[in-house]
């Protein structure tokens, strides 16, 4: 296991060095002098030099990017073109509100993904297995900006059950934090409800097949702990790995979801520095998303190997 | 042998036949072909079905609620939402086909070079996909168009070249499941080109997973433009475009709810119609999925 970790961090640090690459080439996408592309068109000669200078933009690109790889390993990704404000710490203020409600979203997604998804496959092709899929096919397709708007127009502004817009930190009001959250949490988790149900239903529906589930019916383990024990657990393996893929998913929903209900987290860091032409920001941003995703994988891979000997010594 | 050769040739029609009544017994997929045409049809015939211009403002029947007149209400500059969504449907459809058509046009070559050639092209080609799956597909799109400058066009070059890593994969994998058959061997052995083998041998045979993959994607690159749109990242203000008409409409929510909910409406309508369409081209070659 200890050599199976080392393989797959040493394998980590190639794709990283990648990432790195594409978060420094980013802004060489666009024709012209980046400083222009930072700074807008009608940018002043002035500004141009000024922010040439800061960024060190006149310098050749491969000592750029020796720089750019060198801070970076400091955990220096540059400071805001705002207010002088350090990106690292910037990330770490907005950090606790998305990690809170990512892990609501994907809490309440099992919540409902894993009754639906163990039906549905106890139970294939009846009523519960159509509502599984028409509930699939909806977390899918439904815009979440809209399916925010939607429900902060029913609960929000004509019934009142729900305080729409802002925040509230969790050291000043529980109750209140999770007010706000109620709303964006349900659109962060419907495409992963979608997803989860029916990887599981797919799953559990073969591994109810297999020859241990007549073993064990046949030995007279009760119905319930064939299905629990010895068909969810062996179905849950896949649904690990799906949730671990959906991160980057899930960040991009975190975008759209904060942007719209004002929560102070990484999504609207993103967002606003987009508006505000903080291309720092916004780098040190995507980087730090695209080094959480990967982690996310490692992660799973890990979880994968630990359940599973077998992948360890492929 | 006459008889023999007439029954060879029957059994791809026969096959065809048999694909597309199955295709056809499945509600769910006809359905979903049915919305993708019918949005299609008035993606074509705007300038004839559109009851009024999506673009002149009057601003005296501003935020007009839904009646006979304007069948989906007006918007805070007096615009029809009908005729505006009628419009925006070219450039959705559009921006959908082209996101996935620049994926597979560079997705599907570098899979297959990777799968066919293996070795150190592969290790190096898969691990530059590694690293562009490592960020999430919308936060990279953002950055991109917002560097590119807001317009449609960027914003389909931005989604499209995220979509570029998920067909090289899937790819990929194919190639690598496709390329041990015999008929690959036998296409070697007759001395065709690892162009050939590639592009004939390998890729038509590949194709199923891409064609269904692909025809899913239309539906999510259509969502991904709308939420470019969204955040402002989309064509440039009065142009008709789904995503924008929400953007603007979602000022006015508690006001004129039906300038964001209807726009909305229709992209959830497409993207569903894309998706399950997909699920029936799968089920119809891998009905065990």
């Amino acid at each position: 296991m200890v050599l199976f970790v080392l393989r797959r961090l040493v394998n980590l640090i190639p794709v990283a060095f990648l990432v790195l690459i594409v978060t420094f080439s980013l802004i060489h996408v666009a024709p012209g002098n980046p400083a222009y592309t930072i700074l807008g068109e009608q940018a002043s000669p002035t500004a141009v030099r000024l922010l040439d200078q800061k960024m060190g933009l006149n310098h050749p690109l491969v000592s750029q990017f020796g720089t750019y790889v060198a801070s970076v390993l400091h955990g220096n990704l540059g400071s805001s073109l705002l207010d002088g404000q350090s990106v690292t710490s910037l990330i770490i203020t907005r950090l606790p509100v998305t990690l809170e409600l990512s892990v609501l979203a994907v809490a309440l997604s099992l919540l409902i993904a894993l009754p639906t998804g163990i039906l549905a496959a106890y139970r294939p092709n009846t009523w519960i297995d159509s509502v599984s899929r028409l509930l699939a096919l909806l977390g899918a397709a439904i815009p979440n900006f809209w399916l925010a708007l939607l429900l902060v127009y029913v609960f929000a502004v004509t019934l009142r059950w729900a305080p729409s817009l802002g925040w509230v930190p969790l050291n000043v009001s529980v109750l209140g934090n999770l007010g706000h959250l109620v709303l964006p949490t349900i659109v962060l988790a419907l495409p992963l409800v979608a997803i989860t149900s029916r990887v599981l239903r797919g799953e559990l529906l073969e591994v109810m097949h297999r020859i241990y589930i007549q073993v064990a019916r046949a030995k007279g383990v009760k119905e319930w702990g064939v299905v629990m024990h010895h068909g969810v657990r062996n179905a849950l393996i896949p649904v690990v790995t799906v949730i671990g893929l959906q991160v980057g998913g899930l960040l991009g929903g975190v975008v759209i979801t904060e942007s719209i209900f004002s929560l102070p987290g990484m999504g609207q860091l993103v967002v606003n520095a987009i508006f505000n032409r903080d291309y720092p920001v916004l780098q040190g941003s995507v980087l730090f998303m695209a080094l959480v995703v990967l982690l996310a994988n490692l992660a799973v891979d890990l979880i994968y190997a630990w359940v599973d000997p077998r992948i360890r010594y492929n | 042998m006459a008889v023999i050769t007439e029954s060879v040739k029957a059994v791809p029609i026969s096959n065809r036949h048999r694909a597309v009544r199955r295709f056809f017994k499945n509600r769910l997929a006809v359905v979903g072909l049915g919305v993708i045409l019918f949005f299609v049809a008035m993606a074509i015939l705007a300038p004839v079905i559109a009851p009024y211009s999506p673009l002149a403002a009057h601003f005296s029947q501003a935020f007009h609620a839904p009646t006979a007149r304007h069948w989906l209400g007006t918007d805070e500059l007096g615009r029809d939402v009908l005729s505006r969504i009628i419009w925006g449907a070219r450039g959705s459809l559009i921006s959908g086909l082209l996101i996935v058509a620049l994926g597979v046009a560079v997705g599907v070559p570098l899979g297959l070079i990777a799968g066919y050639f293996g070795g150190i092209v592969d290790d190096i080609l898969m691990r530059v996909v590694d690293a562009a799956l490592a960020f999430p597909g919308l936060v990279l799109a953002l950055a991109m168009a917002w560097i590119l400058g807001p317009s449609l066009g960027h914003a389909i070059i931005a989604i499209g070249v995220v979509t570029i890593p998920q067909f090289a994969r899937i790819t990929r994998g194919q190639v690598l499941e496709v390329k041990g058959r015999e008929y690959v061997e036998a296409a070697r052995c007759v001395g065709a080109s690892p162009f050939r083998i590639m592009f004939h041998h390998i890729l038509l045979n590949a194709a199923t997973p891409i064609i269904v993959v692909a025809t899913l994607n239309i539906g999510g690159a259509i969502l991904s433009v709308a939420s470019l749109s969204f955040l402002g990242l989309g064509p440039p203000p009065p142009a008709p475009n789904w995503g924008s008409m929400l953007q603007s409409g979602s000022q006015y929510l508690t006001l004129a709810p039906w300038i964001s909910l209807f726009p909305g409406l229709a992209i959830f309508l497409v993207v569903l119609g894309f998706n399950t369409l997909g699920d029936g081209i799968r089920d119809v070659f891998d009905p065990n999925h």
